[in-house]
């Protein structure tokens, strides 16, 4: 209310001089403490118990929680998804609960618009994001992560040979995984991987292996993992994902016959111990493979 | 020949059917001779693909649906479906006429192939001095051609590397088509004979044996 300065004020107000100092500033001073700085950005806890981020003096955001870990601050956003400050930024990630999702619509799902006309000749959009599979488990999975990220409950549709369609129809989700380019035409896809941290990288891998990857014991004893894709580009986006997790996967092979193109590589015998540990699958045929593989071993093992 | 991809993993299964009549529709010519229908796919590490040709475009009304149905009760996907015309019938050049006595020879004997190939190749030649054994896992292609009542001829075309589970992969597929009245009986097989194409994918040591993965170059 009023105005000029606020010295101005009170002495207009109360023909006073200056006011005396209130010790707002200084409480105020009091009312924060440090929680984690990096460089140009540093996170203070009020009192209040929330949490303000702070990018050279201005305030960027207040935040309810926050997640505190060595080299990083995580804070929860909508839609599965995470601020993350370090030394490098500031960046959104993917929850792991997002990135799995992202991985398995990649995989075997779709994420498009379809434009209709009505019967009023006016131009009407559908928006639809899908999951197909036979695998009742993994359906079930989509199901579970689209409402933890999204808060949806997909749709289902089962044809009589056992394939499940889940279908989320929101031109909000349209949006959002399109925003990530995660599927981006009929075979095409790319892995995020600068909205994912490590875990995400494993959680999105983890998510597109139990769709388009394959584990399987050859000629009854050796274990065979592949990635398989149309998408030459996708893949070799998933080879550098794993790159980045330390694993050496082969070279993309392609099978081309009667104008059908298929792309595939494999993860090499000597990280399968690796794979299994830090990636692994959803699917329960993999799981099975991967418990037979290890029984093998197992079995190898104690014969010397 | 011309061709077009009518229908892909992640749109509705019905646009196939409809897809594929509305652009033979368009682009059949009556100097035509024959038209085709490619379904490919995947179970497990099996990649796999259906041809089925007929002499015109209204043979194949009702034929997608039915090979999905087919198909989709075993397989992890169906990457999509391609329609080909052709000026002349194509069908009649094919033959997979084999019995599959003959094709298990032939893997075994390609397998002693390529244990010579390789066993003085560098990396594999100091391991068998140690006296390892050699065991080769190529990449092989399949062949099964079936008779037809409604169709000029059905090939099954698959891709493993294990042989047996290939072969009972190709039977599911086979019977599958016999059961749905697409196909009624197999004639033969053959094997893609590729041992001079195969290079190394993976060496794998374990105990007294050395697996080596061979498959074709990579793609780049």
């Amino acid at each position: 209310m009023g105005g000029g300065t606020a010295v101005r004020q009170h002495q207009r107000r109360f023909l006073q001089g200056e006011p005396e100092e209130t010790g707002r500033k200084e409480r105020c001073e009091e009312a924060y403490w440090t929680v984690k700085a990096f460089e140009e950005y540093k996170v203070r806890e009020t009192e209040s118990g929330e949490y303000e981020l702070i990018k050279a003096g201005g305030g960027v955001g207040i935040f309810l929680e926050t997640r505190v870990e060595k080299e990083r601050l995580l804070f929860p956003l909508s839609r599965g998804t995470l601020l993350e400050v370090s030394e490098k930024g500031v960046r959104e990630i993917a929850t792991p609960e997002k990135a799995a999702l992202f991985g398995l619509i990649s995989s075997d799902g779709s994420n498009a618009y379809y434009r209709k006309i009505n019967s009023e000749g006016r131009h009407h959009t559908d928006y639809s994001t899908r999951f197909y599979s036979g695998d009742r488990e993994l359906v079930e999975l989509f199901d579970k992560v689209s409402e933890e990220v999204y808060d949806i409950t997909p749709q289902h549709y089962e044809r009589k040979d056992g394939l499940i369609t889940a279908a989320i129809y929101s031109k909000g989700v349209f949006y959002d995984l399109s925003d990530y380019g995660v599927k981006i035409g009929a075979y095409e896809f790319r892995v995020p991987r600068e909205h994912l941290d490590d875990e995400g990288k494993r959680a999105y891998l983890k998510g597109f292996f139990s769709g388009d990857g394959s584990a399987c014991m050859i000629h009854g004893k050796r274990l065979q993992i592949r990635f398989y894709s149309k998408c030459e580009e996708g893949l070799e986006d998933l080879r550098r994902t794993l790159m980045d997790l330390g694993f050496h996967p082969r070279e993309v092979e392609k099978d081309e016959r009667t104008g059908n193109v298929r792309y595939y590589f494999s993860i090499p015998a000597k990280e399968y111990e690796k794979f299994i540990d830090e990636i692994g699958s959803f699917k329960p045929r993999h799981i099975e493979a991967f418990r037979e593989y290890r029984r093998l071993r197992e079995e190898k093992n104690e014969r010397g | 020949m011309r061709g077009a991809r009518v229908w892909g993993w992640g749109k509705d299964l019905e646009l196939a059917e409809r897809n594929a009549l509305a652009y033979m529709a368009r682009r059949w010519r009556t100097t035509m001779e024959e038209c085709s229908i490619v379904v490919d796919g995947r179970y497990e590490n099996i990649l796999f693909e259906i041809t089925v040709y007929a002499s015109k475009p209204k043979d194949v009304e009702g034929l997608i649906n039915s090979l999905f149905d087919a198909v989709l009760a075993k397989a992890d996907k169906i990457y999509s479906v391609v329609v080909n015309l052709y000026d002349h019938a194509v069908s009649n050049r094919i033959s997979y006429m084999s019995g599959l006595s003959f094709v298990k020879e032939a893997y075994e004997k390609r397998g002693r192939i390529l244990v010579q190939k390789f066993k003085d190749y560098p990396e594999v030649k100091p391991l068998l001095e140690e006296g390892k054994t050699l065991v080769v896992i190529p990449i092989t292609t399949i062949f099964c051609e079936l008779e037809s009542e409604r169709f000029n001829k059905v090939v099954i075309r698959a891709r493993d590397c294990d042989l047996e589970p290939l072969l009972d992969y190709i039977h599911f597929l086979a019977n599958r088509m016999i059961e749905s009245k697409i196909a009624s009986r197999i004639l033969g097989y053959d094997m893609e004979n590729n041992t001079d194409e195969l290079t190394i994918l993976d060496l794998d040591v374990e105990g007294r044996e050395v697996f080596l993965w061979l498959d074709y170059p990579p793609a780049k």
